[in-house]
Protein backbone atom coordinates (compact mmCIF):
# COMPACT_ATOMS: atom_id res chain seq x y z
CA UNK A 1 0.00 0.00 0.00
CA UNK A 2 1.28 3.41 -0.93
CA UNK A 3 -1.11 5.44 1.17
CA UNK A 4 -3.60 2.93 2.52
CA UNK A 5 -6.60 5.05 1.60
CA UNK A 6 -10.00 3.52 1.07
CA UNK A 7 -9.80 4.30 -2.65
CA UNK A 8 -6.45 2.56 -2.92
CA UNK A 9 -7.77 -0.50 -1.08
CA UNK A 10 -10.83 -0.69 -3.32
CA UNK A 11 -8.74 -0.50 -6.49
CA UNK A 12 -5.92 -2.70 -5.25
CA UNK A 13 -8.52 -5.33 -4.26
CA UNK A 14 -9.67 -5.52 -7.85
CA UNK A 15 -13.04 -3.90 -7.14
CA UNK A 16 -14.79 -1.59 -9.58
CA UNK A 17 -14.29 1.77 -7.86
CA UNK A 18 -16.74 4.64 -7.65
CA UNK A 19 -15.81 8.26 -7.00
CA UNK A 20 -17.75 11.47 -7.46
CA UNK A 21 -16.92 15.12 -7.63
CA UNK A 22 -18.15 17.84 -5.29
CA UNK A 23 -17.60 21.50 -6.01
CA UNK A 24 -17.00 23.77 -3.01
CA UNK A 25 -19.18 26.89 -2.59
CA UNK A 26 -18.46 30.41 -3.81
CA UNK A 27 -18.50 31.42 -0.20
CA UNK A 28 -17.77 30.39 3.33
CA UNK A 29 -20.67 28.05 3.99
CA UNK A 30 -19.39 24.73 5.26
CA UNK A 31 -22.97 23.43 5.09
CA UNK A 32 -22.78 23.08 1.31
CA UNK A 33 -19.95 20.58 1.67
CA UNK A 34 -21.65 18.80 4.57
CA UNK A 35 -24.86 18.36 2.56
CA UNK A 36 -22.94 16.96 -0.42
CA UNK A 37 -20.99 14.66 1.91
CA UNK A 38 -24.26 13.32 3.29
CA UNK A 39 -25.59 12.59 -0.19
CA UNK A 40 -22.41 10.87 -1.39
CA UNK A 41 -21.27 9.06 1.77
CA UNK A 42 -22.78 5.62 1.21
CA UNK A 43 -22.32 5.41 -2.53
CA UNK A 44 -18.72 6.51 -3.20
CA UNK A 45 -15.32 5.16 -2.26
CA UNK A 46 -13.95 8.70 -2.22
CA UNK A 47 -15.11 12.17 -3.23
CA UNK A 48 -13.04 14.70 -5.21
CA UNK A 49 -13.09 18.29 -4.06
CA UNK A 50 -12.31 20.49 -7.03
CA UNK A 51 -9.70 23.23 -6.94
CA UNK A 52 -11.24 26.45 -8.25
CA UNK A 53 -12.65 24.60 -11.24
CA UNK A 54 -13.00 26.51 -14.50
CA UNK A 55 -10.86 29.15 -12.79
CA UNK A 56 -13.78 30.45 -10.73
CA UNK A 57 -12.84 31.36 -7.16
CA UNK A 58 -14.34 28.99 -4.62
CA UNK A 59 -13.52 27.68 -1.17
CA UNK A 60 -10.12 25.98 -1.36
CA UNK A 61 -9.93 22.27 -1.99
CA UNK A 62 -7.96 21.57 1.17
CA UNK A 63 -10.65 23.09 3.41
CA UNK A 64 -13.35 21.21 1.51
CA UNK A 65 -11.41 17.96 1.94
CA UNK A 66 -11.06 18.47 5.69
CA UNK A 67 -14.79 19.18 5.99
CA UNK A 68 -15.53 15.98 4.07
CA UNK A 69 -13.19 13.97 6.23
CA UNK A 70 -14.84 15.28 9.39
CA UNK A 71 -18.05 13.77 8.04
CA UNK A 72 -16.42 10.41 7.50
CA UNK A 73 -16.17 10.74 3.72
CA UNK A 74 -12.79 10.09 2.15
CA UNK A 75 -11.58 13.03 0.10
CA UNK A 76 -9.52 13.28 -3.07
CA UNK A 77 -7.81 16.65 -3.02
CA UNK A 78 -7.61 18.18 -6.48
CA UNK A 79 -4.63 20.39 -7.01
CA UNK A 80 -4.07 22.63 -10.04
CA UNK A 81 -0.75 24.14 -11.05
CA UNK A 82 -2.44 27.23 -12.50
CA UNK A 83 -2.57 29.21 -9.25
CA UNK A 84 0.44 28.20 -7.16
CA UNK A 85 4.14 27.88 -7.73
CA UNK A 86 6.26 24.94 -6.60
CA UNK A 87 6.83 26.47 -3.16
CA UNK A 88 3.12 26.83 -2.42
CA UNK A 89 2.21 23.47 -3.95
CA UNK A 90 4.73 21.51 -1.92
CA UNK A 91 3.78 23.42 1.22
CA UNK A 92 0.08 22.65 0.70
CA UNK A 93 0.89 18.98 0.13
CA UNK A 94 2.64 18.83 3.50
CA UNK A 95 -0.34 20.51 5.14
CA UNK A 96 -2.79 18.17 3.45
CA UNK A 97 -0.93 15.11 4.66
CA UNK A 98 -0.78 16.56 8.19
CA UNK A 99 -4.57 16.96 8.05
CA UNK A 100 -5.03 13.34 7.00
CA UNK A 101 -5.62 13.72 3.27
CA UNK A 102 -4.45 10.59 1.46
CA UNK A 103 -5.57 10.99 -2.15
CA UNK A 104 -4.42 13.77 -4.42
CA UNK A 105 -5.31 14.53 -8.04
CA UNK A 106 -2.67 16.50 -9.92
CA UNK A 107 -3.91 18.61 -12.82
CA UNK A 108 -2.85 21.74 -14.66
CA UNK A 109 -6.30 23.32 -14.41
CA UNK A 110 -8.49 25.29 -16.77
CA UNK A 111 -6.98 28.44 -18.18
CA UNK A 112 -7.86 31.57 -16.18
CA UNK A 113 -9.47 33.08 -19.26
CA UNK A 114 -12.50 30.85 -18.69
CA UNK A 115 -13.05 31.92 -15.09
CA UNK A 116 -14.23 34.98 -13.21
CA UNK A 117 -10.76 36.56 -12.94
CA UNK A 118 -9.57 36.49 -16.56
CA UNK A 119 -6.93 39.17 -15.90
CA UNK A 120 -5.16 37.02 -13.29
CA UNK A 121 -1.61 35.89 -13.90
CA UNK A 122 -1.57 32.21 -14.67
CA UNK A 123 1.29 30.72 -12.66
CA UNK A 124 1.99 27.42 -14.47
CA UNK A 125 5.35 27.10 -12.74
CA UNK A 126 4.88 23.33 -13.06
CA UNK A 127 2.60 21.34 -15.34
CA UNK A 128 0.47 18.38 -14.27
CA UNK A 129 3.08 15.77 -15.20
CA UNK A 130 5.77 17.59 -13.28
CA UNK A 131 3.46 17.89 -10.25
CA UNK A 132 2.72 14.15 -10.33
CA UNK A 133 6.45 13.51 -10.34
CA UNK A 134 7.01 15.97 -7.50
CA UNK A 135 4.41 14.20 -5.32
CA UNK A 136 5.91 10.79 -6.12
CA UNK A 137 9.36 12.05 -5.19
CA UNK A 138 8.00 13.51 -1.96
CA UNK A 139 6.33 10.19 -1.13
CA UNK A 140 8.94 7.66 -2.25
CA UNK A 141 12.18 9.55 -1.64
CA UNK A 142 11.02 12.09 0.93
CA UNK A 143 12.61 14.88 -1.08
CA UNK A 144 11.46 18.29 -2.21
CA UNK A 145 12.18 19.43 -5.77
CA UNK A 146 15.25 21.21 -4.40
CA UNK A 147 16.63 17.91 -3.09
CA UNK A 148 16.14 18.90 0.55
CA UNK A 149 14.85 16.18 2.86
CA UNK A 150 11.27 16.10 4.08
CA UNK A 151 10.72 15.14 7.70
CA UNK A 152 7.92 12.64 8.24
CA UNK A 153 6.07 10.35 5.86
CA UNK A 154 4.14 11.52 2.78
CA UNK A 155 1.68 8.67 2.18
CA UNK A 156 -0.28 9.76 -0.87
CA UNK A 157 -2.24 7.88 -3.50
CA UNK A 158 -1.55 9.88 -6.66
CA UNK A 159 -4.17 10.61 -9.26
CA UNK A 160 -4.08 12.30 -12.64
CA UNK A 161 -6.59 13.22 -15.30
CA UNK A 162 -6.57 12.32 -18.96
CA UNK A 163 -8.79 13.38 -21.82
CA UNK A 164 -9.13 10.63 -24.42
CA UNK A 165 -11.21 12.93 -26.62
CA UNK A 166 -8.72 15.73 -27.17
CA UNK A 167 -6.22 15.87 -30.01
CA UNK A 168 -3.87 14.57 -31.20
CA UNK A 169 -5.72 11.31 -30.49
CA UNK A 170 -2.75 9.00 -31.06
CA UNK A 171 -0.59 11.02 -28.69
CA UNK A 172 -3.05 10.81 -25.78
CA UNK A 173 -1.84 7.33 -24.89
CA UNK A 174 1.80 8.38 -25.01
CA UNK A 175 0.90 11.20 -22.64
CA UNK A 176 -0.91 8.75 -20.36
CA UNK A 177 2.26 6.64 -20.31
CA UNK A 178 4.19 9.76 -19.28
CA UNK A 179 1.79 10.34 -16.41
CA UNK A 180 2.27 6.76 -15.26
CA UNK A 181 6.02 7.08 -15.55
CA UNK A 182 5.80 10.31 -13.53
CA UNK A 183 4.00 8.44 -10.75
CA UNK A 184 0.24 8.34 -11.32
CA UNK A 185 -1.52 5.53 -9.44
CA UNK A 186 -5.00 6.24 -10.77
CA UNK A 187 -6.54 8.17 -13.65
CA UNK A 188 -9.91 9.88 -13.81
CA UNK A 189 -10.84 10.63 -17.40
CA UNK A 190 -12.79 13.46 -18.98
CA UNK A 191 -16.52 12.76 -19.23
CA UNK A 192 -17.29 9.91 -21.62
CA UNK A 193 -20.20 10.36 -24.05
CA UNK A 194 -18.64 8.91 -27.18
CA UNK A 195 -18.21 5.35 -25.90
CA UNK A 196 -16.80 3.89 -29.16
CA UNK A 197 -14.03 6.50 -29.19
CA UNK A 198 -13.33 5.83 -25.51
CA UNK A 199 -13.16 2.10 -26.28
CA UNK A 200 -10.65 2.77 -29.08
CA UNK A 201 -8.50 4.73 -26.64
CA UNK A 202 -8.76 1.98 -24.02
CA UNK A 203 -7.70 -0.56 -26.65
CA UNK A 204 -4.52 1.48 -27.23
CA UNK A 205 -4.06 1.65 -23.45
CA UNK A 206 -4.40 -2.10 -22.96
CA UNK A 207 -2.27 -2.88 -26.04
CA UNK A 208 0.57 -1.07 -24.31
CA UNK A 209 -0.20 -2.83 -21.03
CA UNK A 210 -0.83 0.48 -19.30
CA UNK A 211 -4.00 -0.78 -17.61
CA UNK A 212 -1.76 -3.06 -15.55
CA UNK A 213 0.24 -0.10 -14.31
CA UNK A 214 -2.50 2.36 -13.43
CA UNK A 215 -6.17 2.25 -12.44
CA UNK A 216 -8.31 3.95 -15.06
CA UNK A 217 -11.65 5.37 -13.97
CA UNK A 218 -14.02 6.56 -16.68
CA UNK A 219 -15.52 10.02 -16.20
CA UNK A 220 -19.32 10.19 -16.22
CA UNK A 221 -21.20 13.48 -16.56
CA UNK A 222 -25.00 13.30 -16.28
CA UNK A 223 -26.48 15.72 -18.83
CA UNK A 224 -29.19 17.39 -16.83
CA UNK A 225 -30.69 19.47 -19.64
CA UNK A 226 -30.60 20.01 -23.39
CA UNK A 227 -28.99 23.41 -22.83
CA UNK A 228 -26.22 21.91 -20.74
CA UNK A 229 -25.56 19.25 -23.37
CA UNK A 230 -25.40 21.86 -26.15
CA UNK A 231 -23.17 24.15 -24.11
CA UNK A 232 -20.76 21.36 -23.33
CA UNK A 233 -20.65 20.26 -26.93
CA UNK A 234 -19.91 23.69 -28.31
CA UNK A 235 -18.36 25.52 -25.37
CA UNK A 236 -16.01 23.00 -23.78
CA UNK A 237 -13.02 22.03 -25.87
CA UNK A 238 -12.14 18.38 -25.73
CA UNK A 239 -15.63 17.11 -24.89
CA UNK A 240 -17.19 14.95 -27.54
CA UNK A 241 -20.98 14.52 -27.36
CA UNK A 242 -22.59 12.58 -30.21
CA UNK A 243 -25.48 14.41 -31.91
CA UNK A 244 -27.69 11.38 -31.32
CA UNK A 245 -27.52 11.99 -27.56
CA UNK A 246 -28.54 15.62 -27.95
CA UNK A 247 -31.41 14.68 -30.26
CA UNK A 248 -32.56 12.12 -27.73
CA UNK A 249 -32.66 14.75 -24.99
CA UNK A 250 -34.41 17.24 -27.30
CA UNK A 251 -37.15 14.74 -28.07
CA UNK A 252 -37.47 13.57 -24.50
CA UNK A 253 -40.72 14.07 -22.60
CA UNK A 254 -38.89 13.89 -19.27
CA UNK A 255 -35.37 15.18 -19.70
CA UNK A 256 -34.18 14.29 -16.21
CA UNK A 257 -35.38 10.68 -16.51
CA UNK A 258 -33.66 10.35 -19.85
CA UNK A 259 -30.52 12.04 -18.55
CA UNK A 260 -30.34 9.34 -15.88
CA UNK A 261 -31.00 6.62 -18.46
CA UNK A 262 -28.24 7.92 -20.72
CA UNK A 263 -25.75 8.08 -17.84
CA UNK A 264 -26.71 4.55 -16.75
CA UNK A 265 -26.23 3.23 -20.29
CA UNK A 266 -22.80 4.82 -20.50
CA UNK A 267 -21.84 3.38 -17.10
CA UNK A 268 -22.90 -0.11 -18.19
CA UNK A 269 -20.97 0.21 -21.45
CA UNK A 270 -17.72 1.45 -19.91
CA UNK A 271 -17.92 -1.26 -17.23
CA UNK A 272 -17.63 -3.82 -20.01
CA UNK A 273 -14.52 -2.27 -21.57
CA UNK A 274 -11.36 -4.19 -20.61
CA UNK A 275 -8.99 -2.21 -18.42
CA UNK A 276 -11.57 0.15 -16.90
CA UNK A 277 -11.31 -0.12 -13.12
CA UNK A 278 -13.98 2.31 -12.02
CA UNK A 279 -16.08 5.38 -12.72
CA UNK A 280 -15.79 8.97 -11.60
CA UNK A 281 -19.07 10.89 -11.65
CA UNK A 282 -18.90 14.63 -12.27
CA UNK A 283 -22.44 15.77 -11.64
CA UNK A 284 -21.65 19.47 -11.90
CA UNK A 285 -24.19 21.03 -9.53
CA UNK A 286 -26.42 17.92 -9.62
CA UNK A 287 -24.75 15.80 -6.92
CA UNK A 288 -28.16 14.73 -5.62
CA UNK A 289 -28.51 12.43 -8.61
CA UNK A 290 -25.34 10.47 -7.84
CA UNK A 291 -26.84 8.01 -5.29
CA UNK A 292 -29.60 7.13 -7.77
CA UNK A 293 -27.09 6.55 -10.59
CA UNK A 294 -24.91 4.32 -8.45
CA UNK A 295 -27.84 2.38 -6.96
CA UNK A 296 -29.36 1.74 -10.38
CA UNK A 297 -25.96 0.75 -11.80
CA UNK A 298 -25.86 -2.11 -9.33
CA UNK A 299 -22.66 -0.78 -7.77
CA UNK A 300 -23.95 -0.89 -4.20
CA UNK A 301 -23.02 -1.76 -1.57
CA UNK A 302 -19.52 -0.35 -1.71
CA UNK A 303 -16.69 -2.46 -0.29
CA UNK A 304 -15.99 -1.81 3.38
CA UNK A 305 -12.56 -2.23 4.92
CA UNK A 306 -11.77 -2.40 8.56
CA UNK A 307 -10.53 0.88 9.89
CA UNK A 308 -6.79 1.05 10.27
CA UNK A 309 -5.87 0.35 13.89
CA UNK A 310 -3.49 2.95 15.17
CA UNK A 311 -1.53 2.35 18.29
CA UNK B 1 17.73 38.67 -45.06
CA UNK B 2 16.36 42.00 -46.24
CA UNK B 3 13.21 41.43 -44.20
CA UNK B 4 15.29 40.58 -41.17
CA UNK B 5 17.28 43.80 -41.47
CA UNK B 6 14.10 45.85 -41.74
CA UNK B 7 12.77 44.06 -38.66
CA UNK B 8 16.00 44.67 -36.78
CA UNK B 9 15.99 48.31 -37.78
CA UNK B 10 12.43 48.80 -36.62
CA UNK B 11 13.24 47.07 -33.33
CA UNK B 12 16.20 49.34 -32.64
CA UNK B 13 14.20 52.47 -33.44
CA UNK B 14 11.31 51.34 -31.22
CA UNK B 15 13.73 50.51 -28.43
CA UNK B 16 15.43 53.89 -28.59
CA UNK B 17 12.18 55.84 -28.73
CA UNK B 18 10.84 54.04 -25.70
CA UNK B 19 13.90 53.96 -23.52
CA UNK B 20 15.77 57.11 -24.60
CA UNK B 21 14.66 59.15 -21.54
CA UNK B 22 15.77 56.43 -19.18
CA UNK B 23 19.11 56.06 -20.94
CA UNK B 24 19.54 59.83 -20.81
CA UNK B 25 18.78 59.91 -17.08
CA UNK B 26 21.11 57.00 -16.32
CA UNK B 27 23.97 58.39 -18.41
CA UNK B 28 23.78 61.90 -17.02
CA UNK B 29 22.75 60.96 -13.50
CA UNK B 30 20.10 63.67 -13.74
CA UNK B 31 16.38 63.23 -13.56
CA UNK B 32 15.46 66.65 -14.79
CA UNK B 33 12.61 65.78 -17.10
CA UNK B 34 9.23 64.20 -16.63
CA UNK B 35 9.14 60.92 -18.53
CA UNK B 36 6.15 59.62 -20.44
CA UNK B 37 6.12 56.31 -22.25
CA UNK B 38 5.72 56.76 -25.97
CA UNK B 39 5.26 53.11 -26.68
CA UNK B 40 4.10 49.94 -25.04
CA UNK B 41 6.57 47.17 -25.74
CA UNK B 42 4.56 44.04 -26.39
CA UNK B 43 6.66 41.03 -27.22
CA UNK B 44 9.35 39.48 -29.32
CA UNK B 45 7.61 38.18 -32.38
CA UNK B 46 7.81 37.48 -36.04
CA UNK B 47 5.71 38.76 -38.88
CA UNK B 48 3.28 35.97 -39.62
CA UNK B 49 1.67 37.78 -42.53
CA UNK B 50 2.04 41.41 -43.55
CA UNK B 51 1.20 43.54 -40.54
CA UNK B 52 0.50 40.66 -38.15
CA UNK B 53 3.11 39.83 -35.56
CA UNK B 54 3.05 36.75 -33.35
CA UNK B 55 5.13 36.17 -30.25
CA UNK B 56 7.71 33.43 -30.64
CA UNK B 57 10.14 33.87 -27.76
CA UNK B 58 9.66 34.61 -24.06
CA UNK B 59 13.35 35.22 -23.50
CA UNK B 60 13.24 32.70 -20.66
CA UNK B 61 16.98 32.10 -20.69
CA UNK B 62 16.54 28.31 -20.81
CA UNK B 63 16.03 27.62 -24.50
CA UNK B 64 14.64 24.16 -25.20
CA UNK B 65 13.83 24.62 -28.88
CA UNK B 66 16.18 21.76 -29.72
CA UNK B 67 13.78 19.35 -28.05
CA UNK B 68 10.58 20.82 -29.41
CA UNK B 69 11.23 21.14 -33.12
CA UNK B 70 11.93 24.88 -32.84
CA UNK B 71 8.46 25.67 -31.50
CA UNK B 72 8.53 27.19 -28.04
CA UNK B 73 5.82 25.68 -25.81
CA UNK B 74 6.57 28.20 -23.10
CA UNK B 75 5.39 31.12 -25.19
CA UNK B 76 3.10 29.46 -27.71
CA UNK B 77 1.11 27.24 -25.31
CA UNK B 78 -1.38 29.25 -23.23
CA UNK B 79 -0.48 27.23 -20.15
CA UNK B 80 3.24 27.07 -20.95
CA UNK B 81 3.03 23.29 -20.68
CA UNK B 82 6.36 21.56 -20.92
CA UNK B 83 4.78 18.13 -21.20
CA UNK B 84 1.76 18.92 -23.35
CA UNK B 85 -0.70 18.95 -24.93
CA UNK B 86 -3.50 19.59 -22.44
CA UNK B 87 -7.03 18.30 -22.87
CA UNK B 88 -8.13 21.44 -24.69
CA UNK B 89 -6.35 20.79 -27.97
CA UNK B 90 -8.97 20.23 -30.64
CA UNK B 91 -8.48 20.06 -34.41
CA UNK B 92 -5.07 21.60 -34.02
CA UNK B 93 -6.38 24.68 -32.22
CA UNK B 94 -5.97 26.02 -28.69
CA UNK B 95 -9.08 26.17 -26.51
CA UNK B 96 -8.05 29.55 -25.16
CA UNK B 97 -8.12 31.15 -28.62
CA UNK B 98 -9.47 29.20 -31.60
CA UNK B 99 -7.33 31.35 -33.90
CA UNK B 100 -4.18 30.10 -32.25
CA UNK B 101 -2.68 26.80 -33.33
CA UNK B 102 -2.04 24.37 -30.48
CA UNK B 103 1.71 24.59 -29.95
CA UNK B 104 1.88 20.95 -28.94
CA UNK B 105 0.03 19.81 -32.04
CA UNK B 106 2.64 21.71 -34.10
CA UNK B 107 5.49 20.17 -32.10
CA UNK B 108 4.09 16.65 -32.42
CA UNK B 109 3.46 17.07 -36.16
CA UNK B 110 7.01 18.28 -36.79
CA UNK B 111 8.66 15.64 -34.62
CA UNK B 112 6.53 12.93 -36.24
CA UNK B 113 7.59 14.12 -39.69
CA UNK B 114 11.26 13.73 -38.82
CA UNK B 115 10.77 10.49 -36.89
CA UNK B 116 11.70 11.97 -33.52
CA UNK B 117 8.42 11.69 -31.64
CA UNK B 118 10.13 9.48 -29.07
CA UNK B 119 11.82 12.65 -27.78
CA UNK B 120 8.52 13.50 -26.14
CA UNK B 121 8.36 10.27 -24.14
CA UNK B 122 10.86 11.76 -21.71
CA UNK B 123 9.45 13.83 -18.86
CA UNK B 124 10.63 17.40 -19.09
CA UNK B 125 11.65 18.47 -15.56
CA UNK B 126 10.55 21.75 -13.95
CA UNK B 127 11.93 24.86 -15.59
CA UNK B 128 14.68 26.94 -13.99
CA UNK B 129 12.90 30.29 -13.86
CA UNK B 130 15.85 32.04 -12.23
CA UNK B 131 17.13 32.72 -15.74
CA UNK B 132 13.88 34.40 -16.68
CA UNK B 133 12.44 37.67 -15.43
CA UNK B 134 12.24 36.93 -11.73
CA UNK B 135 15.32 38.46 -10.18
CA UNK B 136 15.24 42.08 -11.24
CA UNK B 137 16.79 43.22 -14.52
CA UNK B 138 18.87 40.60 -16.25
CA UNK B 139 22.35 41.62 -17.31
CA UNK B 140 24.80 40.16 -19.73
CA UNK B 141 28.30 41.25 -20.64
CA UNK B 142 29.87 40.71 -24.02
CA UNK B 143 33.50 41.27 -24.90
CA UNK B 144 34.02 44.64 -26.61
Amino acid sequence: MKAGTNLEKVLAGGNFAVTAEAGPPKGTGAKVILRKAEALRACCDAVNITDNQTAIVRMCSLAGCVLLKQQGVEPVMQMVTRDRNRIALQSDILGAVALGIGNILCITGDHQKFGNHPTAKGVFDLDSIQLINVVKNMRDNKKFISGDDISGEVPLFIGAAENPFADPFEFRVIRLAKKIKAGADFIQTQGVFDVPKFARWMKMVTDRGLDKQVHIMAGIIPLRSVGMARNMKTGVAGISIPDSLITRLEQSKNVKDDAVKIALEIIQQVKEIPGVHGIHIMAVGWEDIVPELITKSGLLPRPVFEAKVTT
Amino acid sequence: MGKFLIWLGISIVLFLVNFAPEIHAENTGKVDKAIYPALNTLFMGREEKPGTFTEVCAQCGQCKLGKTAAICPLVRCAKSLQNGPCGGSVNGKCEVDPNTPCAWQLIIDRLSAIGELDKLEEIEPPQDWSKSHSGGPRRTTVGV
